[in-house]
């Protein structure tokens, strides 16, 4: 919990003062979260916006003041899922060995690549496998959280995060 | 020879605790979005910040240009709903003439009104003697008929004011206020 308990009663009364510090106490993670789920700066600050307007109309509806951290984010996340979910198409699902997939590289290797470059390559994955990639990976869902959140079927989310992570493998090996 | 690292691994480690700078202003933009009250009856620094909140609402664009498109439409019926017209028909004798051009003029100045003359309109008069002048503001006006030079009418009869004057001195001011009036016109035979 980033803020002390008495931020959040001033939130729930509605006071620009608690709001404004409840803002600053999250926005900087939460702009983390909008930034891998979008496709560039731009949508990710829409996305924000849109985020936080929710967390403060609807902070009442949060059950315990520990669990903030937790609401926020998932707040946040299905802000951007909604965002696009217009735009996530899922492709069918492919029969292979998921486990066998892993692609590695040297640890320095990857380390050569700045924040902005492993961002703008995730930006630039298509919208499924960019979302499922984030939801499985960084965010920590399954994938039967994945597919009830998305609408589509497990394997169908395994699919998506094999196609990501061929993906991105494709684009490491040329760069590295 | 290092550990080796999977993608997502690597990932997961790198933004797991990826807290970049928010944008500038996005905290104003926030406070418009759930103090729209506020912002609005606050001050002029309010009320720009609130039209900056809007502004940069990308998804309110299509809502602004409804609001937009609403708003002409306002504008242009109200400025339509005080305008006004004059319309009748032009005489020589008993005879309507047949042909010629009308002539509105606007009287700026009630106290000096043949200092103040300015052609605002001319429109033709048909072959039944009829004209009409549209699109006409409020105010004081004169008309004048020339009949169609080189016909029969214009060597019997002289061009001429409302009301059966041929000098605009001794015209008659028809005073527009939120009415279309008919104003027939007599021309003066020679």
């Amino acid at each position: 919990m980033k803020v002390p308990a008495e931020v959040l009663d001033q939130c729930l009364l509605n006071d620009p003062r608690g709001q404004e510090a409840l803002y600053k106490a999250y926005s900087s993670p939460m702009f983390g979260i909008c930034l891998r789920y979008s496709r560039n700066r731009m949508e990710a600050e829409d996305i924000l916006q849109e985020g936080f307007i929710k967390v403060f109309k609807n902070l009442s509806q949060l059950h315990s003041k520990e669990s903030i951290d937790w609401w926020i984010r998932r707040i946040m996340v299905n802000t951007a899922l909604n965002y696009y979910r217009s735009q996530l198409k899922f492709q069918n699902e492919v029969s292979l060995n998921f486990e066998s997939s892993d692609a590695t590289f040297q640890e320095d290797a990857l380390s050569k690549l700045s924040y902005d470059e492993l961002l703008r390559i995730l930006q630039g994955l298509p919208a499924g496998y960019r979302t499922v990639f984030n939801l499985f990976i960084i965010d920590g869902y399954n994938h039967k959280e994945i597919s009830e959140l998305l609408g589509i079927s497990e394997n169908t989310s395994k699919s998506q995060l094999w196609r990501a992570k061929a993906s991105l493998k494709k684009i490491l090996t040329r760069i590295l | 020879m290092q550990e080796k690292d999977t993608i997502e691994e690597y990932y997961r480690k790198a933004f797991s605790e990826f807290e970049p700078p928010p944008p500038e202003q996005a905290w104003e933009k926030i406070k418009a979005g759930i103090h729209p009250l506020e912002t609005k009856k606050g001050s002029m620094e309010g009320f720009k910040k609130g039209i900056a909140g809007f502004y940069h609402s990308r998804n309110l664009y299509p809502l602004l240009a409804a609001a937009a498109m609403v708003l002409l439409l306002v504008m242009i019926f109200v400025s339509y709903s005080n305008k006004h017209s004059i319309r009748g028909h032009a005489y020589a004798g008993e005879a309507r003439i047949c042909m010629g051009t009308a002539y509105l003029f606007k009287v700026y100045d009630k106290a000096k009104p043949l200092d103040t003359l300015k052609l605002v309109q001319s429109v033709s008069v048909d072959n039944n003697g009829f004209y009409q002048f549209s699109g006409i503001d409020n105010g004081n006006y004169l008309i004048r008929i020339n009949p169609l030079p080189g016909s029969e009418i214009t060597r019997n009869f002289m061009p001429s004011y409302y009301d059966q004057d041929s000098a605009f001195r001794e015209a008659i001011v028809i005073k527009i206020q939120n009415e279309d009036p008919t104003v027939d016109i007599h021309l003066i035979p020679r």
